[in-house]
Formats: C-alpha cells, sequence, structure tokens
C-alpha cells in the first residue's frame, strides 16, 4: 500500500499573467509505514506537492494513487481513498470551530459516521495523544486555549480520524520548543504504536531530521534529493541551492572539523555530537 | 535613561468572574528604558503575549498599572498617543496586510492619523528603506514571501513614527532566509535608529542577540538578564521546557564529561575557539 504520484504537474492560475507552475512532473511513492519529511524553502512547492497526497489539489497533468486507487476517478472508491490521507494544515487551529474541545474532535468521527461510543473512545485517544487531559479540557471553550493548546486540539481532530496516512504541514510553527518536542515525540509514538504514515512538511532541518527515516528536499517545484537523513546532509551544495539549511548540529560540527577536530559531522543529535567530540579530543590528547 | 515602558503590580485576568477565570499575568513588575533590545522568552501560556499586548494597549490591566512613555494605558483618550509610540507586529504575516500595494499598506497608519500627503510620502520612502523593500513598494503584498510580509508590517509600524517595535514570534512562521531577514531588519532598526525592541520569541538563537533577556513563567517574570547569564542556565531552562542555544547546550554536557571549557559560553564561534584551545 502507498501513495504514488505520476508526473504529477501543477500550475497556479494557469492561462492568467500570474500563471505560476507549483510542481513540474513530480513522480513519488511513499509507502506505509515511512516517516517522510518534505522540506524546501518558502515556495519551493512542498504544501502543493502534499495537498495532492489527499486529492485536495487535482493535478493538470498526471496522476494521484492512494492505496492503487486513482484519488480522482469518479465514485465510492476515490472517496474512500481520499479518507485515508488525514491532512493538519498550517496554523491548524484557525480551523476550529466547536464551542467545546469535545465536540471540536468529535466532529470527524461523528461525520464518518462512527456510534457514539466509537467517537468517545477516539476523542479520548485523541485527547491522550495530544496530551491534553481529557477531563481539564473536554469542556473548554477551544477559543480560550493558548496557541499550543488550539493547536493540540487541531491536531487531536484530525488524529480522531485515523488515518493511515497523516499528513502535517508544520505543526510546529509557533509552539515553544516543548510542545514542539511533546508533538514531536508524539507523532513518534503513533507512527510506532499503529504504523501510521507520517508525511510532515517543514523548513525546519533541526526538526526533521532526527525522526523521520526518509527526506525529501523540494527545489522550485521539483525533487531535489531524496534518501535518508545521513545521506541528504553530505550533499551540502544541493541543500545550499535549494535553500535548505542544515541542521545546527551538523553546522557545528562542520565548523569544528575546519577547525582541525576529527569528528564525523553526519550527526544529528546533541548527544552523538558531544559523544564524538569527546572521542576526537581524547585521540588528540593520546597522540 | 527614559523609562519607556513601566509596568508595577500588573495583573491581567480573562474572563473575570466567569467559570473559566484564568489569570494570565500575575502582579508583575517591569521596566524596559529607551533603546533597549529585549527578547521575552517563555512556554506557550506563560504569558508573554498578553504582556506584550499590554504595551499599546491593545488590552488594559486588570489592576496594576502599565505606564507608556509616561501614558497610563488606561486613559482612554490618550490611546491614539500610545498606538503611536509603540507598534506591534504580529506572528502571521497574512493577518496585518490592509492594502493591495506595498506602499498603500505602509501608508495607511499615517493616513489614518491625518498625515499631510507630503510627509506620508517621505515617510513611507524612509519605512521602506529601513527594512530594504524600496523596489517592492509596487507589489502586491500579499504576493511576496513571508519575510518579505513581515518586513512590510514593520515598515507599516516604522511610518507611524513608532518609538517602540514590539514583536509577537514574528519568525514563527518563516524559512530561515525569512528569519534571517527578519532579525537582520529588527537588529538594524535597533542599531540606527535607536528603536526600542521587544522581540518575543521561541527560538533562542535569535533571543542571544538581545541586550537582554527577560524569562517568563506562569504570569509572572522569572528571571532577567544579560542573554549571557541567562543562557548558561542550561539546566534550569530544560526544566522550565525552553531550548537553550546549541552551543550552550553541547558546551553544557561536555563539562559534564570533565572536559574544561569557560562556564559562559553562547555561541558556536566560542564553541569552536574554547575547544581548539583546549587541544
Amino acid at each position: 500500500m502507498s501513495i504514488i504520484l505520476k508526473n504529477a504537474t501543477y500550475t497556479y492560475m494557469a492561462k492568467t499573467p500570474f500563471e505560476r507552475t507549483a510542481i513540474k512532473d513530480i513522480n513519488l511513492e511513499i509507502s506505509e509505514g515511512e516517516f517522510v519529511a518534505i522540506i524546501g524553502h518558502t515556495g519551493s512547492g512542498k504544501s502543493t506537492l502534499v495537498q495532492h497526497l489527499n486529492g485536495l489539489l487535482k493535478p493538470n497533468q498526471g496522476m494521484v494513487m492512494v492505496n492503487g486507487v486513482d484519488l480522482h476517478q469518479k465514485g465510492e472508491a476515490a472517496k474512500a481513498a481520499k479518507r485515508r490521507v488525514g491532512m493538519v494544515f498550517q496554523y491548524p487551529e484557525h480551523q476550529l470551530f466547536e464551542e467545546t474541545v469535545y465536540a471540536d474532535i468529535a466532529f470527524g468521527p461523528k461525520n464518518l459516521g462512527c456510534p457514539e461510543e466509537e467517537v468517545d473512545k477516539r476523542v479520548r485517544r485523541a485527547m491522550e495523544f495530544v496530551h491534553l487531559d481529557f477531563a481539564t479540557y473536554q469542556d473548554r471553550s477551544p477559543f480560550q486555549l493558548s496557541g499550543g493548546q488550539m493547536r493540540r486540539v487541531a491536531i487531536a481532530g484530525v488524529v480522531a480520524l485515523q488515518p493511515q496516512y497523516l499528513i502535517l504541514d508544520e505543526p510546529a510553527a509557533g509552539l515553544d520548543p516543548c510542545g514542539r518536542d511533546d508533538i514531536f515525540t508524539k507523532l513518534i509514538d503513533l507512527h510506532k504504536k499503529t504504523e501510521t504514515t507520517i508525511i510532515l512538511v517543514s523548513h525546519n532541518m533541526d526538526d526533521v531530521a532526527k525522526m523521520a527515516n526518509r527526506l525529501i528536499v523540494m527545489h522550485e517545484g521539483e525533487i531535489s534529493l531524496d534518501g535518508p537523513p545521513q545521506e541528504i546532509f553530505k550533499h551540502t551544495e544541493a541543500l545550499k541551492a535549494a535553500g535548505v539549511d542544515v541542521p545546527q548540529v551538523t553546522a557545528l560540527l562542520n565548523r569544528l572539523k575546519v577547525a582541525g577536530l576529527d569528528i564525523d559531522e553526519h550527526i544529528l543529535t546533541v548527544d552523538d555530537a558531544v559523544e564524538s567530540i569527546v572521542a576526537s579530543l581524547r585521540r588528540k590528547k593520546s597522540c | 535613561m527614559n523609562q519607556l515602558i513601566k509596568v508595577e503590580n500588573l495583573q491581567y485576568i480573562y474572563n473575570e468572574n466567569m467559570a473559566n477565570e484564568f489569570i494570565a499575568l500575575h502582579d508583575l513588575n517591569l521596566t524596559i528604558h529607551e533603546g533597549e533590545f529585549v527578547a521575552i522568552i517563555g512556554t506557550n501560556g506563560s504569558g508573554k503575549s498578553t504582556l506584550a499586548k499590554h504595551f499599546n494597549a491593545l488590552l488594559l490591566p486588570t489592576s496594576g498599572s502599565c505606564i507608556i512613555d509616561g501614558i497610563e494605558t488606561n486613559s482612554s483618550d490618550k490611546l491614539w498617543a500610545i498606538r503611536q509610540k509603540v507598534g506591534m507586529v504580529f506572528q502571521n504575516p497574512d493577518n496585518q496586510i490592509v492594502a493591495t500595494l506595498v506602499e498603500e499598506d505602509i501608508a495607511f497608519g499615517p493616513e489614518n492619523l491625518g498625515v499631510p500627503s507630503d510627509e506620508i510620502k517621505s515617510r513611507v520612502d524612509n519605512a521602506l528603506r529601513a527594512v530594504g523593500m524600496e523596489e517592492y513598494r509596487k507589489h502586491a503584498p500579499h504576493l511576496l514571501s513571508g519575510g518579505q510580509k513581515q518586513r512590510v508590517a514593520i515598515a507599516g509600524a516604522l511610518a507611524m513614527q513608532t518609538k517602540c517595535l514590539v514583536l509577537d514570534e514574528p519568525t514563527a512562521m518563516l524559512d530561515p532566509q525569512g528569519r534571517l531577514e527578519v532579525l537582520e531588519t529588527v537588529k538594524n532598526l535597533h542599531k540606527r535608529l535607536g528603536i526600542t525592541i521587544v522581540y518575543i520569541t521561541h527560538f533562542m538563537e535569535e533571543a542571544v542577540e538581545a541586550d537582554r533577556v527577560i524569562v517568563m513563567k506562569n504570569g509572572s517574570v522569572l528571571d532577567d538578564g544579560a542573554p549571557r547569564a541567562i543562557f548558561t542556565q542550561v539546566k534550569k531552562l530544560k526544566e522550565l521546557g525552553l531550548d537553550v542555544p546549541l552551543a550552550a547546550q553541547v558546551a553544557y554536557q561536555l563539562r559534564k564529561t570533565g572536559i574544561k571549557l569557560p562556564a559562559d559560553i553562547i555561541t558556536d564561534e566560542e564553541l569552536v575557539v574554547a575547544l581548539c584551545q583546549s587541544f
């Protein structure tokens, strides 16, 4: 099972002076169980790309298939396939609308026709997933929560749909470091426990490098790099061209290497970096 | 130096006397002087934005006072004077655009004040120059990049001849390039025009650029000092749920393994220099 884009091209405002091709002839397969991060500069086409994955945008050319079903054919099969893909937009808190946190999260599963108990179960599970205490928050108005809490309610609303593929467009923008780590830990958890495929859109390398097992770098509407994080960060030039930073840890280790310290600069976490620096200093001292 | 913002025993309660009453700010005291560059950090819900909204009278104290350049914010007849002194830039650039051309967007504030049109023109010119957006004056703001939109928003505040800019997570939505653009613009305004900056952020590498960092927790000021004094307290900030700059984090962990390093490292540069000296 997978999501496949075949020769997908999308042009905004075609045949007007504002015409702009946002993605060009994209071929991509995302398989069930992957944890993929799509990164790129503003305007690189990453948001346009992911809006194809659940059929929100229809490619001008090419096709999108979810689990083998063409999303843009007519009929029930395509509708069901679209439901497999859940999407958390940028600033999802702008889409909150219900009077209570509970009602907002329950809205999706109710619409899917879930029975009351199932809805309740899903709401509780989703709230637990985003770390919102059920008793404290279920009756609160979502509009009187802090920005980070609102974000979590909105994410819970999509998680409650239990999609097979979960797309999140910049889920951590505007969250404090704690909220950010929290969301990411929960995503890793969800990925591990339920084998939900996670597709994350971000421009922050630091965030995604540690989590994803596959990175896709977008540049001017095309895929410029695609592979495991350690591989991607070796392509410093291509990353620079795409306007994407290497993670701060990598940047720091690069500087140390230039300064003469013998270390592996393809390290992605602070702990590994510290270990590598210590080992390198010891080697220096012993010779 | 002139006390530009003076907050005394400030308390702010959302939904006072209702079931969902929430005390966002507790008995807060704070003075910001003219010409300072202050960063405010703290977790979501610590009261940063609530505090910032007091600085230009978008919110008024439930009790206590907030005095801007000598004017109490709850003197309602002085509202416009206060808003002219303190300009706000918010997180989402798309929510702050009002006009269809960049120059019209920037002119919106002074036009509303009834500033003569020659004067408006020169203010717009100066504001565009200050944020490095002259060549975009005839562009449609909604088609600009996020960083450019934020610079337009900043220019809008400058056209009001604001003394102080309050920026509430201005880079949260931006890519690395946009973040750099906004930060450089802000630093420039502070250095060249002497504008007082209050900069709320979750990015510690941005907060490091300020002269002073205020740490908020549960509606109060927990800590207040120079970036070096704040960010070397790695353990404390981590416990608060905040980040420290990467170099401070790495130095902290290296020291724990027994490597001797100065206690005040907060930038990559300093760490590289210190490590090079140690071998």
